[in-house]
């Protein structure tokens, strides 16, 4: 935010004139200066004035800093112009282009600037303000000398229009020492002006009877060429000597007229002489109402402006894309840090995990192992059964053995045994139809696949016909189900039936 | 395009624009574009999976448990030399207890079983413990005597009955004779897992017997290995029998292939004299002479067929076959 400039400052060609303000709720006055300058100064030595500036403000206690310098009415152009853009940054180049044609010099001699009245329809009406270049680098010549900094060079009659009432139609009259200045003021906006500089015989500051004629000749020619207008109020800035003429210079115009004695806006304790103008150019306006001849405005730079504007976007998606990344990474992180947390729990949940699956498996082996249960007495009671029912038989032996009983893990995950049971009998019969019969009901059963062993034939050792059988079958128990009256509980059983197995009755 | 739609166009854009650099930044920041979140929260779901099923588990964990000492306490123990010798005991004891005469009680070394679903676990890191630690140990016992049908039934229906843990591989039953005296071979496989010993209460368990003993009666009464008796008639006299001339006839014929198993000292085959009786068990490369002239050598046994050698003649037999009918 730019700082507020506190002093103004109106270098005239035989007076000097500063004021400088505390900026506060309320704007005050710190000090002003009003001083002629000595005859020692020549009028055209710019640095000579700017030493006596500088000088007499010390003396003042303004210090030196960022000032904003009066010009004299007298020697600016003014001019309105309405032009037809919508587009604000046309208006310099347009402003410069109209201004140049009505200026009696080159338009390189001269210094254009603007301030914007009033935006319609059509477009802009502003008001040009011109000014000879040489004046302002006088002033920069000056400030230099002075050790100031010009911060801005606005008409001295601005500075008088914003003391003006902001409402009733006022013409204001600045007597500034070494002329006057005019200006009618409607609705805060300056209509007409006029500066005029004068000489008393002699040299010295114009007397009444100099002034009231200019002013009357000033008003009526305005008056002539502006037409029917409401009569404005005549307000009279100035110092003691003038309030003497208040009088006549009513009678000369025909204005109610009062003499400029303070604003509400500015408390003042100190001399205000010739400095009332100066106040009013320290008093805060908006931007598009001032004029700065200092910093004319120019005809933006498209292109420029495009190219700043394209890198403060891009600056600022930078930015923004940093935060972005910022947050990001700081969410990234958040749940970086959750999948550490949760991988320190993991792996000391995992050994459980294997802990248990090893023991699930350990459990499955062991039922799928004790599943396997033959009930070799139930084989013995199949293959001896032919035998006792039908008599004349006679075993010799009986041997069963369990195979293929290891247990295997499918991939399906399981746990699976298929155990085959094989049966050797030998036996001997009374007679062939005997063994044929015992053989007979064995071959029927279907639970066992028997192959007959030996020969046909005589030699029995007890009885005459002897015969072998050896039998498989996938039949673990070939008894009946086991009911629950019959035998108590067992506590594998339930396990049992969860394994696949190939045996089991 | 006037200067307020151009404004709002420009507005748009500097909006479009910063909105794409922050969500781009973010996107980058967050790790969405280059797949690094994604990875996290794959990884994040794959640890609360972990998390889960453990937490799953836990609750299971119990009846695992119960599972497990319901195996550990129907076994004699958890060290080899304690199952081992109350192995022995409690075969001894049952085989006195119900008639068995002159039981002989052999134990066969310790297997150590592994478990079947190794590839469960990887064989690299703490996973290589799990996979290497065995489920179990098997110790397996021959049991020989000799009994009545009634002992013999007892003793098979007993030890199936017995609350430990156990199962029985092989039988054989071998009357004499008469049929009246029976021996009994058994091989019994029990397990242990080591370390891991039960409550201590196997005796006070009742037996589980899957059918009771009466079933079988009807065998032991008729004894299918006995011919019932007859009554003695008295001889007539003798006839004059004609002298015939000897026959020489192959002893290879009165000797029947009745089975191959694996005894305690490795495999056995099992051959028995047709008229006689008598049995041999002979195992591999043992040399055991029958008739007067040959000296059998037992080569070789695989399931159901033996290979023997005679003198420089090797031939198989197939089990239930006489030995002068090899196989082709």
């Amino acid at each position: 935010m730019a700082r507020k400039i506190q002093l103004a400052v109106d270098v005239g060609h035989r007076a000097l004139r500063a004021a400088k303000i505390r900026p506060g709720r309320r704007t005050s006055l710190a000090a002003t200066v009003f001083e002629a300058i000595p005859d020692s100064v020549a009028s055209d030595d710019a640095a000579a004035i700017g030493a006596a500036l500088g000088a007499a403000m010390g003396r003042a206690g303004l210090g030196v800093g960022p000032a904003v310098f009066a010009l004299d009415r007298s020697m600016t152009s003014f001019k309105r112009l309405e032009l037809p853009t919508d587009d604000p940054d046309e208006l310099p180049e347009m402003v410069q282009i109209a201004v140049e044609r009505e200026l009696p010099i080159d338009a390189e001699d001269a210094v254009i600037d603007f301030s914007i009245i009033e935006r319609t329809a059509d477009g802009f009406v502003v008001e040009a303000v011109a000014v000879p270049r040489r004046e302002i680098e006088r002033i920069h010549a000056i400030a230099d000398a002075a050790g100031l900094k010009v911060a801005r060079i606005a008409p001295r009659c601005h500075g008088a229009m914003r003391l003006a009432d902001p409402v009733d139609p006022t013409l204001f009259l600045d007597v500034t020492g070494e002329g006057l200045e005019l200006g009618l003021v409607e609705h805060g906006i300056l209509k007409w002006s006029r500066g005029v500089a004068l000489d008393a015989v002699g040299g010295g500051p114009p007397t009444a009877d100099e002034l009231v004629p200019e002013i009357r000749r000033s008003w009526l020619s305005y008056r002539v060429s502006a037409g029917d207008i409401e009569s404005p109020m005549l307000l009279v800035l100035g110092g003691e000597q003038i309030a003497d003429s208040i009088g006549r210079i009513s009678e000369a115009t025909g204005l109610t007229t009062q003499r400029f004695i303070g604003d509400r806006r500015v408390q003042t304790n100190v001399d205000m002489r010739g400095v009332w103008p100066l106040v009013g150019l320290l008093l805060p306006t908006a931007t598009d109402r001032q004029v700065d001849l200092a910093a004319p405005r120019r005809t933006p730079d498209r292109a420029a402006k495009f190219r700043q504007k394209t890198l403060g976007i891009a600056g600022l998606a930078l930015v923004v894309a940093g935060i972005g990344w910022t947050i990001g990474q700081s969410q990234l992180d958040a749940i970086r840090s959750e999948s550490a947390d949760l991988l320190s729990k993991a792996r000391v949940g995992k050994d459980e995990h294997l802990r248990f699956k090893r023991d699930v498996l350990r459990a499955d082996h062991l039922d799928a192992w004790a599943s396997v249960r033959p009930a070799w007495l139930e084989h013995l009671l199949v293959v001896a059964a032919p035998g006792i029912e039908r008599g004349g038989t006679v075993l010799d032996e009986f041997g069963g053995f369990l195979e293929d009983e290891r247990v295997a893990f499918t991939s399906e995950k399981k746990f699976v045994v298929d155990p085959n049971v094989r049966i050797i009998v030998e036996g001997e019969s009374q007679s062939r139809d005997a063994a044929a019969e015992v053989r007979g009901v064995l071959v029927a059963d279907d639970r066992y696949v028997l192959r007959t062993t030996g020969a046909d034939a005589e030699g029995g050792r007890r009885l005459p016909y002897p015969f072998g059988f050896s039998m498989r079958t996938k039949v673990v128990d070939p008894g009946p189900v086991e009911s629950e009256s019959e035998s108590e509980s067992e506590p594998m059983s339930d396990a049992e039936s969860d394994v696949e197995s190939g045996g089991g009755a | 395009m006037n200067r307020r739609q151009r404004k709002l166009v420009f507005i748009s854009t500097v909006i479009g624009v910063l909105a794409g650099g922050g969500i781009l930044g973010w996107g980058v920041g967050s790790g969405r574009l280059d797949g690094d979140r994604d990875e996290v929260v794959r990884k994040i779901d794959l640890y609360r999976n972990v998390l889960l099923t453990v937490r799953g588990e836990r609750k299971e964990r119990p009846a695992l448990d119960q599972r497990l000492a319901m195996v550990i306490d129907r076994s004699l123990g958890s060290q080899l030399e304690s199952v081992d010798s109350d192995l022995r005991r409690r075969l001894a004891m049952l085989a006195e207890s119900v008639g068995v005469r002159g039981a002989s009680v052999s134990t066969v070394g310790a297997a150590v079983v592994a478990t079947p679903a190794a590839r469960e676990f990887s064989r690299s890191g703490n996973e290589r413990a799990f996979r290497d630690e065995p489920d179990f140990v098997l110790v397996r016992a021959n049991v020989n005597g000799v009994g009545s049908i009634e002992a013999v039934v007892r003793f098979l229906h007993e030890l199936d009955a017995a609350p430990w843990l156990k199962r029985i591989e092989q039988v054989r039953l071998d009357p004499d004779r008469e049929g009246r005296s029976i021996a009994i071979a058994v091989r019994v496989a029990t397990l242990f897992i080591p370390g891991l010993a039960g409550d201590g209460e196997l005796d006070q368990r009742p037996p589980s017997a899957r059918r009771p003993q009466s079933r079988y009666g009807a065998l032991v009464a008729a004894n299918p290995f006995s011919l019932p008796e007859v009554p003695v008639i008295p001889p007539e006299p003798a006839a004059v029998i004609p002298v015939v001339p000897v026959i020489t006839v192959d002893p290879r014929s009165g000797w029947l292939l009745t089975g191959i198993m694996e005894g305690p000292d490795g495999t056995e085959a099992w051959l028995r004299q047709i008229k006689s009786g008598e049995t041999i068990e002979l195992r591999l490369a043992e040399e055991r002479r029958i008739g007067r002239k040959i000296v059998l050598q037992l080569e070789s046994a695989t399931g159901d067929i033996a290979s023997f050698r005679v003198g420089d003649e090797t031939f198989r037999v197939l089990v239930g076959s006489t030995l002068d009918r090899p196989l082709p």
